[in-house]
């Protein structure tokens, strides 16, 4: 019987042995296909400062190259930003997608405020929460003045948040 | 684990502890003699789990369509953990089992395997080997590659020449007569779906037939053996010498040895060979200079037909490709439909061998037609690969291939790839297109470095032998380089240059012109220029050409030059201004090289020369006033022969101006 439990013995060793050739190039495979694409931030210069009405959020569409796993695409819309130019000069740049699930929030001009329509909320056009579902106000982007060939362009920083939870989290 | 308790709880509702002996065999009684023998069975069931988990981690990445499968399977060995082990597991395994298949019929043929009540058993795993075999073929094209590619065009034209049924058959899996996108869904779908259900079901009924003959045994032994049993076995029965023996542990620790022993075989295989074969292949050979090391290259180039690529089928399929060859024409079908189903009927007859000519005789003539198929197989297979590795261009197609491979891979990296498809990564590159557009346009007449451009000989017919045709026109590897113009400058009348132009219709008014009077003038040791000068001047001319591998020259060097060009404040080998009456601007026109603009219109305008622009002008119409006008002996290659993008390919790979790694100059 001392033979017979030695091959038991074997058996587990070698079978373990089986499973770890088999079980670690899985994780490893796995694990890096499912963890998020690696967002890079970029600044784009998307209007001159002059063309914004104060107080009138304006939206503008951020046009780049994407990368889609293997593929790389030519340059497209990714996504999209409200602008707004303050009374003194100063710019606020939010990003469109809605904190809520990541609807495209639309600017109300009649009621001075941010509304998504998927779920009904509502933020001021300063950002914060007025009413709905949404655990934080909207996402706020950096976004600074930049003086090119003698006009002043508005630039914002474009990156994407987690949606559905209180903290703005970037998602990179 | 779970305590007994629990254990018991539920075996009592589910009886699964009887379930899982059934399923790993643990109350399975085996033949105590000769054990080693019936282990190759149970390794390709583990090889099996290894392709079938290997296989569903693939298809979470890999996409079957033209434009996206290239890309994934690069994306699979480049950018995933462990991708590269995944995939080459994958791979290797599939070929492993066929060798184990081929080892396990061999021992089953040994053994008798086949021998009533066992036929079944024996057919069955004919079957379950047929559809491995099936799955390889299926899988090697996923990647579309060029291997894969040709390597299934070859396969599908195999099973073309089926009388009757062929071109329906071959319809079917190609999904429509060009291959294509539905060829890539079909293949994937037989391989992912059809074939391993097929595979299961038949190892489900191959295992019942096992199960059912080896408990038959344990059964008979059991009676035999008991005592209060009035059952005897007759003296010369077989089962007298079977002692039964459980699975589990026996034959378990030895079926996991064998089967970690050739998936070891496997991973050594992989480390040292990555999922690319042939890399003793010189891929240094002439400008096919590889963009990677060749252990960095995980796949070939992406399919595309319009590439060169020497297509060779799987080598178990191989001595079918050899023999096509070997056979006349009308004797085709012969050897890729009839001799594959006699070859099938050997093997499935061999259970009826023994009805014949008994049992010792039959089972001769079995291991007999075995062994000898296998090794003739083989011979053909070996030869076949030898005569082609022994060609005389062998090695130079082979380089080339996995120059194009490793241009790819480094392009696919460098730029991702485009949506359009992976074939887009070598048409649009000068690099990979340059050489073919030269050789099929210009190698005609010109050389590049003394062949086609694509390290290939124009080959003529002289004396009833196969010569190298003597070249027309110039050679032009180096066109516009310093070290270029000023070969040219030296000896215009070298083969290298002029030399065969006279054997033009025409040509005779260029080899004997002016450049070639002005060369006997001028230059020479009794000739007022020296090399100093001819050297000035042609960097003079270079600069206009400015190609990415011009050193640029001192001032003093290019006023010499000029001096050269225009004629003015020549100086003699003495230092001393003198007249030259030789100066270049007399007939070429170049406003850096004559101040005052006063020449040309006699031969080639100079301005530009070499220059992206100045080269398609000229390769576009070289009979132009500017060009070389009534003297022209090259044919113009409008629009309709050369397409503008492949001119542009071609002018920049002459001037050497394609993609390269950054730190590179």
């Amino acid at each position: 019987m001392r033979r017979r439990k030695f091959l038991k013995y074997c058996t587990s060793v070698l079978s373990s042995i089986y499973a770890i050739i088999l079980a670690v190039p899985a994780l490893g495979f796995l694990f890096s296909t499912l963890k998020r694409g690696q967002q890079e931030k970029a600044t784009y210069e998307l209007a001159k400062l002059n063309d914004l009405e104060p107080g009138v959020p304006q939206r503008f569409t951020i046009i780049d190259r994407r990368v889609d796993a293997w593929t790389k695409y030519p340059s497209g819309p990714i996504g999209s930003v409200w602008i707004s130019k303050n009374e003194d000069e100063s710019i606020t740049a939010f990003s469109s997608t809605c904190p809520h699930l990541g609807c495209v929030v639309d600017y109300v001009p009649g009621d001075k405020v941010f509304f998504c329509p998927c779920h009904a909320a509502t933020f001021e056009s300063n950002g914060s929460i007025v009413s709905g579902p949404q655990p934080r106000g909207m996402d706020e982007l950096n976004a600074s003045i930049k003086t090119i060939r003698g006009e002043k362009w508005i630039v914002v920083e474009y990156e994407k948040f987690e949606t559905g939870i209180a903290e703005k989290v970037s998602i990179s | 684990m779970l305590p007994e308790k629990t254990k018991k709880w539920i075996d009592e509702r589910t009886g699964y502890k009887n379930f899982l002996h059934a399923i790993f065999l643990l109350n399975f009684p085996t033949k105590r003699r000769s054990r080693w023998q019936f282990i190759w069975g149970g390794a390709l069931v583990l090889m099996m789990l290894v392709e079938i988990v290997t296989g569903t981690l693939l298809m979470t990445v890999y996409s079957p369509s033209e434009a996206a499968a290239w890309g994934s399977v690069h994306y699979i060995e480049t950018q995933v953990n462990l991708g590269w082990f995944v995939r080459g597991l994958h791979h290797y395994t599939a070929h492993m089992m066929i060798v184990a298949i081929i080892v396990q019929i061999f021992l089953v043929i040994v053994s008798a395997g086949y021998r009533k009540p066992k036929e079944f058993i024996y057919w069955t795993s004919l079957l379950i080997g047929g559809v491995i075999v099936g799955l390889t073929i299926t899988g090697n094209p996923l990647p579309w590659d060029q291997k894969g590619y040709w390597s299934y065009q070859i396969e599908t034209g195999i099973a073309g020449t089926m009388p009757g049924i062929g071109s329906t058959l071959r319809s079917l899996v190609v999904g429509g007569s060009e291959f294509g996108n539905l060829t890539l869904t079909r293949l994937y779908t037989i391989h992912v779906i059809v074939l391993p259900v097929i595979a299961i079901l038949l190892f489900t009924i191959h295992m019942a037939l096992i199960r059912r003959e080896r408990l038959r045994t344990a059964k008979i032994k059991e009676a035999a053996d008991d005592p209060d049993v009035d059952f005897e076995l007759d003296e010369d029965d077989p089962l007298k010498d079977e002692i039964t023996q459980p699975y589990w542990p026996y034959q378990t620790t030895r079926t996991l040895v064998l089967t970690l022993f050739l998936i070891g075989i496997v991973i050594i295989q992989m480390m040292t060979y990555p999922t690319l074969k042939n890399q003793h292949v010189n891929t240094e050979l002439l400008e096919w200079e590889a963009d990677l090391h060749p252990s960095e290259i995980k796949l070939e180039a992406p399919a595309d037909s319009a590439l060169p690529f020497v297509a060779r089928p799987e080598w178990f399929v191989r001595f079918l490709f050899e023999l096509r060859h070997m056979v006349p024409k009308d004797l085709e079908v012969l050897v890729t439909a009839v001799l594959p189903g006699v070859l099938l009927a050997i093997l499935v007859l061999v259970p009826f061998y023994e009805k014949v000519l008994g049992e010792k005789w039959g089972q001769r003539l079995a291991i007999a037609v075995y062994v000898g198929g296998i090794l003739i197989i083989s011979g053909i297979s070996w030869y076949g690969i030898q005569t082609e590795r022994s060609a005389p261009d062998y090695a130079l197609n082979r380089s080339q291939e996995i120059a194009y491979a490793a241009r790819a891979s480094w392009l696919a990296s460098e730029n991702g790839v485009p949506p359009e498809g992976p074939a887009s990564l070598l048409r649009n590159d000068p690099k990979s297109m340059g050489p073919l557009i030269f050789a099929r346009h210009c190698g005609i007449c010109h050389t590049w470095n003394g062949h086609d451009g694509t390290g290939h000989f124009i080959m003529e017919m002289k004396d009833g032998k196969k010569v190298k045709a003597t070249p027309r026109a110039s050679d032009l590897a180096g066109f516009a380089t310093t070290k270029w113009i000023a070969e040219f400058l030296t000896n215009p009348r070298d083969p290298k240059f002029f030399g065969h132009v006279g054997s033009l219709k025409g040509g005779d008014a260029i080899l004997n012109g002016d450049m070639s009077d002005w060369a006997d003038s001028y230059v020479g040791p009794e000739g007022i220029l020296s090399k100093a000068d001819i050297e000035a001047v042609s960097a003079l001319l270079a600069r206009e050409a400015n190609r990415r591998d011009y050193e640029p020259v001192s001032e003093a060097v290019i006023k010499r030059g000029i001096s050269v060009f225009s004629g003015q404040n020549f100086k003699g080998k003495d230092g001393k201004v003198v007249d030259f009456d030789g100066y270049c601007a007399q007939c070429h026109a170049m406003k850096a090289g004559d101040p005052d603009d006063e020449g040309g219109g006699a031969a080639p305008d100079f301005n530009g020369y070499g220059s992206a622009k100045w080269l398609s002008e000229f390769i576009r119409s070289p009979g132009a006033e500017k060009f070389y006008g009534d003297k022209n002996v090259m044919p113009a290659f409008e629009e309709s022969k050369l397409s503008k993008h492949d001119l542009n390919l071609l002018v920049n790979w002459m001037r050497g101006e394609w993609q390269r790694p950054t730190t590179d100059k």
